[in-house]
């Protein structure tokens, strides 16, 4: 049986509790300041964390050397993509400004959450072998120790057996959806 | 005869941008002579935005259940004490 060690999950909860610490009270303090209430701050502020989290595993953050302000830059770039904000009434900083948002970090449509649903149902398994390399960018060697594999070539080997399998599944599910659709 | 997960492999590479710029065209120049290599091409991206979007939302419930560990009776009381005197 494949047994999954928790080592990656680990730094993770450091990462985030870390800036928990260091930043919720900022970004809090400014979506009080944009009229928000505390769930609010809570639901934008867990998502700044997830783009901090893609950039810095992409390794996009290696000259950041302030992760709060940009954790904040992140916060108010998102509470106007969200709630639709007209740019003029929150006053960015240059810097700000440039800070990426993920295209589709905010846009997703029924048919793709029902995809997502049955993604996450079909192949537990092979879907968290496939999110540790390509969203987490954990490498095939390590992806092979916490999951078990004799060597990186069989978790190559069921990286690729598994991308087949769910994509498969997409399609087949996704073309079903349509016909329904229409 | 190339097997399926070496073809998967290649869109990989492709998708990717691993390939180089000359491996890339020739990829690009067999998507056109062949429907079906695009068709899997065309779903293995679709694929890959479905892992990232269901890897966003289990982060999401990760961090809901660290930010009740902090916020919670046992929690941190330095950050506890701050958020409460902002609501």
């Amino acid at each position: 049986m494949i047994t999954i060690t928790n080592d990656s999950k680990t730094k993770r909860e450091l990462l985030f509790k870390e800036l928990y610490r260091s930043s919720f009270p900022s970004v809090a303090r400014w979506v009080k300041r944009m009229g928000g209430d505390r769930e609010q701050a809570q639901d934008i502020f867990q998502d700044s964390l997830i783009v901090f989290y893609e950039k810095t595993v992409q390794g996009l953050l290696e000259n950041c050397d302030n992760p709060p302000a940009y954790v904040l830059g992140i916060a108010k770039k998102l509470w106007l993509k969200k709630y639709h904000k007209i740019k003029n009434d929150i006053p960015l900083t240059d810097w700000e400004k440039n800070i990426s948002i993920p295209p589709d970090f905010y846009h997703q449509n029924k048919k793709q959450r029902r995809l997502l649903r049955f993604v996450e149902a079909a192949g537990k398994k092979c879907l968290e072998i496939l999110q540790s390399f390509y969203y987490h960018q954990i490498p095939l060697s390590e992806i092979a120790r916490q999951f078990g594999f004799s060597n990186t070539r069989s978790a190559t080997v069921q990286k690729y057996k598994c991308l087949e399998k769910i994509r498969n599944e997409v399609k087949s599910k996704n073309l079903s959806y349509d016909d329904i659709m229409e | 005869m190339m097997t399926l997960w070496n073809e998967s492999r290649r869109i990989d590479r492709f998708l990717s941008g691993w390939m180089s710029k000359r491996q890339a065209e020739v990829f690009k120049k067999q998507l056109h002579k062949h429907p079906e290599l695009a068709d899997k091409v065309r779903w293995q991206k679709r694929t890959l935005q479905l892992v990232r979007l269901s890897a966003r939302r289990q982060l999401k419930k990760e961090l809901r259940q660290i930010e009740a560990q902090l916020l919670g009776p046992e929690g941190d009381t330095p950050l506890k004490n701050q958020i409460t005197q902002i609501w």
